[in-house]
């Protein structure tokens, strides 16, 4: 899967660039807007991730462009204003997403793998995880094919877990992205581990061998035997 | 009422007394004036009197009728007197009625006869003449004055037309406006001057607006953008091999205070905005819905620490409020409501047509509660609180011009805040 990073921050797009090049992307990137143009023109992408403050532009401007050619890539805006305005103007302009800074890796990853889901596979869909498999169309969850019960926040939680399997993840992390913004500055240990405990004991009473691990004090890492 | 219609009634009023303190003003210069002219008149004639009888002295017995207005009476010679005018009053025959005449006295000796002359005017023509003048003029001062009015009225409200397109104008100044307002000229001095300072202010204005809002704009963007590298980094580092549970401790506190960071920049930063008024666009935010909506983004927390709500929330009142703001303001609320509650406490919520109540159980404040909205004032027993939140909507509710109250109830130990908009 082919992404375009467009950042003009240097070390964050080396990091950005680590962590989805170790999720198998293909990653190529632009740190100002003149290169972000021409690669974005030149090039078919899946994904384009761009930041609206650019040096020498106007992120949004990329955006519109990409529209004018009728680019099928998915557009995820990472900004560092945290503003309605921005966000409005640039879903508006026909960005699939928006992220403000700072954000976390793992998000990042989870948001391109869903908006690739939406965009690429209109049609029944199924991720496979060892015993796991999961319909994102119809948020869905089966056993050896037998579906499993689980709440909405379960079901985030779980897929979650496996767009960043063999992932160490936080538990910040994880209550940021499946509660959101509201749970800021909200102890969430004890929290996450209820709701961890009754996913993992679903996923056991429907016959599921464990794959999460508790790494203490730290979080959870979702590792699916092959 | 209008200018144009209180300055045309108060000159309207101004013009009835004017008009009736005219009225005799006139008439007493019209009558000095009169008096005047019947005394030359008397005068005139006694010369001719003295005249005629010096030239055709006349029989006693024909003085009497001579003329009704004339009365020429022989005197003894020893009686002289100088000429001396008088008002009294005659009985005229044509008109059977007494009426006010002037009367002028004086004695004349020729050829060896003394005549007693009186000589009188009758005020009455002159006075009807006076009182017809005054008012006549007095009804066409009238006349003119309302005129003068009508069409002053007419003349001021085709003046006043700059100056109502320059209200209109100012009634849709945005200064967050896409187009720079550009205030209607006019030929009126007056006018010019307003549309032009009015210009001058709002460029200026706008200019000022638009730099603090790129100010703030870049100090988000500066700030935020290293505080995304520091947490990106140390998302790769959590992923090395071989760390131990104390380096993952570290990260993870790491993490957290890059959080920390970056919420208490956000919510400065807002701040800074709301100073700044630069959340002019409001919505109509239905404040029923929102609270219930938020109420559900917690619902799994406040669950998991066994905090009963109890809600009664009225459906709708709709008010005129920037959406983000007023999120923010709720959500604050109803946050910091859910992180001070005692676990297996209970949380009301109220939403009024005209105000919002939301009481939580816990111990008192740890600190005066005259600081309670303070910015950085915070309970140290939460280190993951910013200290901005209760700032915050503090500063909203100031904004909208909603009271903000606060309450312990240390019988029942219930923190209570209301907000009345």
């Amino acid at each position: 899967m082919k992404i375009l990073l467009i950042e003009d921050e240097p070390s964050l797009l080396v990091a950005m660039r680590h962590y989805l090049e170790s999720e198998h992307y293909n990653v190529s990137t632009a740190n100002n807007f003149r290169t972000a143009s021409v690669k974005a023109h030149d090039y078919e992408y899946d994904c384009v991730v761009l930041d609206i403050t650019l040096p020498d532009g106007n992120g949004l401007a990329i955006v519109k462009e990409l529209k004018e050619a009728h680019s099928q890539a998915g557009i995820i805006i990472v900004s560092a204003k945290n503003s309605l305005d921005d966000k409005l103007s640039g879903l508006e302009l026909g960005a699939d997403d928006y992220m403000t800074k700072p954000f976390h890796l793992p998000e990042l990853n989870a948001r391109i793998r869903s908006l690739m889901r939406r965009r690429q596979h209109e049609g029944e869909t199924q991720l496979v995880f060892g015993a796991i498999t999961l319909v994102p169309n119809r948020n869905q969850v089966l056993v050896e094919n037998q579906p499993v019960e689980l709440t909405v926040k379960e079901y985030e939680l779980l897929l979650f877990l496996v767009t960043n399997k063999n992932r160490l993840l936080s538990k910040a992390v994880i209550v940021e992205h499946v509660w959101g913004d509201y749970m800021d500055g909200i102890d969430s240990h004890d929290f996450l581990y209820t709701h961890v405990r009754n996913l993992r004991r679903k996923l056991l009473d429907a016959g599921s061998p464990d794959y999460i691990t508790t790494r203490y004090g730290a979080g959870y890492i979702f590792t699916p035997g092959e | 009422m209008k200018l144009l219609y209180k300055t045309a009634l108060y000159l309207l009023l101004a013009a009835f007394p004017i008009a009736l303190g005219g009225i005799f003003l006139l008439n007493a210069y019209i009558h000095r004036d009169m008096l005047h002219e019947i005394d030359e008149l008397l005068a005139s004639e006694l010369i001719q009197v003295k005249e005629q009888l010096r030239l055709h002295p006349p029989d006693a017995d024909d003085l009497p009728g001579w003329d009704p207005n004339v009365r020429i009476t022989l005197a003894p010679l020893s009686y002289q007197t100088v000429p001396a005018y008088s008002d009294t009053v005659a009985f005229r025959h044509r008109e059977k009625e007494r009426s006010p005449v002037r009367m002028l006295r004086s004695t004349y000796a020729v050829d060896g006869q003394n005549y007693s002359i009186s000589l009188q005017q009758s005020y009455l023509e002159f006075d009807e003449i006076a009182s017809v003048v005054s008012v006549g003029v007095i009804v066409c001062f009238l006349i003119v004055v309302v005129l003068l009015v009508l069409a002053d009225v007419l003349v001021t409200r085709r003046i006043w037309q700059p100056f109502y397109g320059i209200v209109r104008q100012l009634q849709y100044y945005r200064i967050d406006g896409p187009d720079e307002a550009e205030f209607p000229s006019s030929d009126v001095h007056e006018f010019k001057l307003l549309s032009q300072s009015l210009d001058e202010m709002s460029r200026r204005t706008r200019h000022q607006y638009a730099q603090q809002k790129q100010f703030t704009d870049n100090a988000s963007h500066e700030m935020q953008t290293p505080l995304s590298v520091l947490s990106c980094e140390l998302d790769l580092l959590q992923q090395s091999e071989g760390l131990n549970e104390s380096d993952l401790d570290r990260i993870q506190r790491s993490q957290q205070e890059v959080k920390r960071l970056s919420a208490m920049n956000q919510s400065l930063l807002l701040l800074a905005k709301i100073d700044n008024h630069q959340f002019a666009h409001n919505d109509a935010v239905n404040i029923g819905e929102l609270v219930n909506q938020l109420l559900t983004n917690y619902s799994d927390y406040v669950s998991h620490r066994g905090i009963a709500i109890s809600r009664m929330i009225k459906d709708g009142p709709v008010k005129s409020l920037n959406r983000q703001l007023a999120d923010v303001l709720f959500s604050n609320l109803i946050k910091n409501a859910v992180r001070h509650g005692d676990a297996g406490s209970s949380i009301f919520v109220q939403v009024g047509s005209n105000c919002f109540i939301i009481t939580n159980e816990g111990d008192p404040l740890p600190f005066p509660e005259d600081q309670l909205f303070r910015r950085f004032v915070r309970n140290q027993a939460l280190p993951q609180s910013t200290g901005l939140g209760l700032a915050l909507v503090k500063e909203i509710a100031a904004q909208y011009g909603m009271t903000l109250k606060y309450d312990y109830a240390s019988s029942m130990r219930r923190h209570m805040f209301q907000v009345d908009f």
